[in-house]
């Protein structure tokens, strides 16, 4: 009767629910016909940050005993020659991909076996910078006059991990950079200035000094120029289609150059597994930066979106460069359920597109007002989750700035939507007056102290969730107060309905918490340092 | 149809079982084609079956009879296996590949959750050669199949340093 069970795929499939990724990889290695039953179950789901994957794709360059540039050179082309040869051999059972490492991207889309995606996640573990290219620091050249210095910072904060102009302030010259800091920032004109045209970056891309301030006095740097490698998948990427990032002058050219060429590649991956995809329901790029995986053009991104037909989740921040909305949701099929860009929502285009009832999160860019709000849910009505940039209140007289839409009467209310993230929202009475359905509370930065009574006031107990890093007056500010209740009880004992509690800088003291008569009996999470563990009594330690 | 009718199963060797409609109902198969056709008066054939096995499966659909969570019992593969389950599958494992086929074929999804989770647990944190053991299982590995397995898995580029 063994023969019965385990002859039956359907069933031993089922068996794979419960086994994790080394309970699978013992399975295959039983038998010839465990092998066969399970090797699908082992592929079908595959996550790189798992540990087993992580003591594969590492295993021998973590090392505690330091090993020689040459050896450690032979261990990587050893791993990359396995990790190459598996995923072409077992590729075509892969439906749900999450990459950490960019290796297994380039595994994937070269083996040129995985065609039935349902799922590709990129960048969502820690060590998703972890293969880029080696950057040698070259000084700049002294003395800097000081003003560049405070530029520099400037640029750095603005955009990019490398101080550069084309990371910072756009791909299509550092002058809006330069412009902004209002100085001679020479060296970040010149790092700046990829050839404007996207043409010239086919066959390679220069950064003709760009000598738009008066201060430039210091001789330009010389024009750099380098030459990208050929296609690899011509028919899915040209370099015609890449925006390529360069790093600043800080670093050497060759520096530059391989982390040019770098995600160049990567991006050809990428797209390359995309294309023979387009099954994917969920793309999700997690918003990672664009030095390792190179964006694309606007017109690329749409003609792509448009060939996955069952998508549903799409996160491709930071994957495309000037792409426009709407113009990016035409593209998308119909049941799209959750969008994440970073393009602007607005102004709004006139007319209105028809309904799209299918999207439940939206994040997307732009400042608007409360009626541009009521209108934007018009076309969504059933949005849970909208991130974006601002809210302003309604002006009194009609504002002549098309940036704003003002709409004479939307609809109101009725609305399905729960949480509003918002950099900054003028009149929270009036957009809760309209769309009463907000129950959810969420900052990324710190809470200030007139916060509380405001949220209290504002969503009363109907709060549903709450996240945010700290909550004011939390036992940080009183270290040694004992008798001090915790903001974070007196929150969970007011606020019945809460069922997310998210504020991990925020302490609770846990003696109380037991102690506390909650009102919020339908807490599903917690997250919060708790401190008072040794003021518990035996029986609150059991 | 009164809720305390009774249903008439036949097992494979022709033994007979009546047994409540709503135990009847938890498998998903009997339930259909008792809506579909009718109680039409006469034994209902379960040629697949076994009678122990029909036994086994009706004293599990009894015990959880008025469970309200009964088709999302198993559904959390994390969860532990209730002290009843747990004892309910503590059979020989003939028996229990005869249990899965039967939940498969009745179509009784919470048993059929309950049974593999069991064989799943008894494959966990197992090398390959403990799992041999554990199903009676013969290698019939080539040696070069056997390196080539090994190799797949890694082991060249991450044991042998």
């Amino acid at each position: 009767m063994q023969e019965g069970f385990f002859d039956i795929p359907e069933l031993v499939s089922l068996l794979d629910l419960y086994l994790h990724p080394p309970d699978l990889l013992s399975c295959i290695q039983v038998n010839r016909t465990w092998n066969r039953l399970f090797t699908p179950s082992l592929w079908r789901i595959i996550d790189d940050s798992t540990d087993t994957w992580v003591d594969l794709v590492e295993g021998n360059l973590q090392r505690s005993t330091p090993i020689s540039p040459s050896t450690l050179a032979s261990e990587k082309k050893a791993r990359d020659d396995w990790l190459f040869g598996i995923f072409a051999k077992y590729g075509h059972h892969i439906q749900h991909l999450k990459i950490q490492y960019i290796i297994i991207l380039q595994a994937v889309s070269e083996g040129g076996t995985c065609k039935g995606l349902k799922s590709l996640v990129i960048g969502h573990g820690r060590r998703y910078m972890g293969d880029l290219p080696e950057f040698v620091y070259r000084p700049p050249p002294l003395p800097l006059p000081f003003p560049v210095l405070m530029n520099q910072g400037q640029v750095f904060q603005a955009g990019g991990l490398f101080g550069a102009g084309p990371v910072a302030g756009g791909m299509f010259g550092a002058t809006p950079a330069i412009a902004g800091g209002g100085l001679g920032a020479v060296p970040v004109a010149a790092v700046g200035g990829l050839g404007a045209a996207p043409a010239v970056a086919v066959s390679g891309f220069g950064a003709a000094p760009v000598a738009s301030c008066d201060q430039a006095a210091t001789p330009a740097p010389p024009r750099l120029t380098f030459e990208l490698s050929e296609p690899k998948f011509p028919s899915h990427l040209r370099a015609a289609d890449v925006i390529p990032q360069i790093v600043g002058l800080t670093y050497t050219d060759e520096s530059r150059k391989a982390l040019a060429e770098y995600g160049w590649i990567n991006a050809q991956h990428l797209w390359h597994l995309v294309r023979t995809n387009l099954g994917l329901t969920r793309f999700d790029t997690n918003k990672r930066g664009p030095l390792v995986l190179n964006p694309v053009s606007a017109d690329y991104a749409y003609s792509t979106l448009r060939t996955l037909n069952n998508l549903k989740v799409l996160d491709c921040r930071k994957r495309f460069r000037r792409t426009e909305f709407w113009k990016l949701l035409e593209c998308l099929p119909e049941g799209i359920e959750s969008l994440s860009v970073d393009c602007g929502l607005f102004p709004l285009p006139e007319p209105l597109p028809g309904p799209r009832s299918s999207l439940r999160v939206l994040h997307a860019m732009g400042t608007t007002t409360i009626n541009g709000l009521l209108t934007l849910l018009e076309v969504f009505p059933n949005l849970t989750h909208l991130d974006i940039g601002q809210v302003a209140s309604n002006p009194s007289e009609p504002r002549e700035s098309s940036s704003i839409p003002l709409r004479p009467s939307p609809k109101s209310g009725g609305h399905s939507l729960r949480r509003l993230d918002s950099f900054l929202v003028e009149d929270w009475d009036t957009v809760l007056r309209h769309i009463p359905s907000i129950v959810e509370w969420s900052n990324e930065t710190e809470l200030c102290s007139t916060d509380v009574p405001v949220l209290n006031e504002r969503f009363g107990p109907k709060l549903e969730a709450l996240r945010a890093r700290k909550l004011p007056a939390s036992l940080d500010d009183y270290p040694g107060s004992l008798s001090y209740r915790d903001p974070t009880n007196q929150f969970l004992v007011t606020h019945s309905h809460l069922r997310e509690f998210d504020s991990i800088e925020n302490f609770i003291k846990v003696d109380e918490m037991l102690r506390q008569p909650w009102a919020c009996m339908g807490l599903e999470r917690l997250t919060c340092r708790i401190v008072g563990v040794e003021r518990l009594n035996k029986d609150e330690e059991a | 149809m009164s809720a305390h009718s009774q249903i008439l199963l036949t097992s494979s060797e022709g033994t007979e079982f009546l047994i409540d409609r709503d135990i009847a109902d938890k498998s998903m198969l009997l339930k259909c084609m008792l809506e579909d056709i009718g109680e039409i008066g006469q034994a209902v054939p379960l040629p697949n079956v076994s009678g122990p096995i029909l036994t086994k499966v009706i004293e599990y659909c009894t015990h959880h009879r008025d469970d309200p969570n009964f088709l999302s019992a198993n559904d959390d593969v994390t969860a532990d296996i209730d002290e009843w389950d747990l004892e309910y599958c503590k059979v020989d494992q003939g028996t229990l590949y005869e249990l899965i086929l039967a939940a498969n074929y009745l179509d009784i999804k919470p048993l059929m959750d309950l049974t593999c989770k069991t064989v799943a647990n008894m494959i966990k944190a197992k090398s390959p050669e403990e799992i041999r053991k554990t199903f009676n299982i013969t290698n019939d590995f080539t040696p070069e199949e056997e390196d080539q397995v090994r190799r797949e898995n890694g082991k060249d580029w991450v044991d042998e340093h």
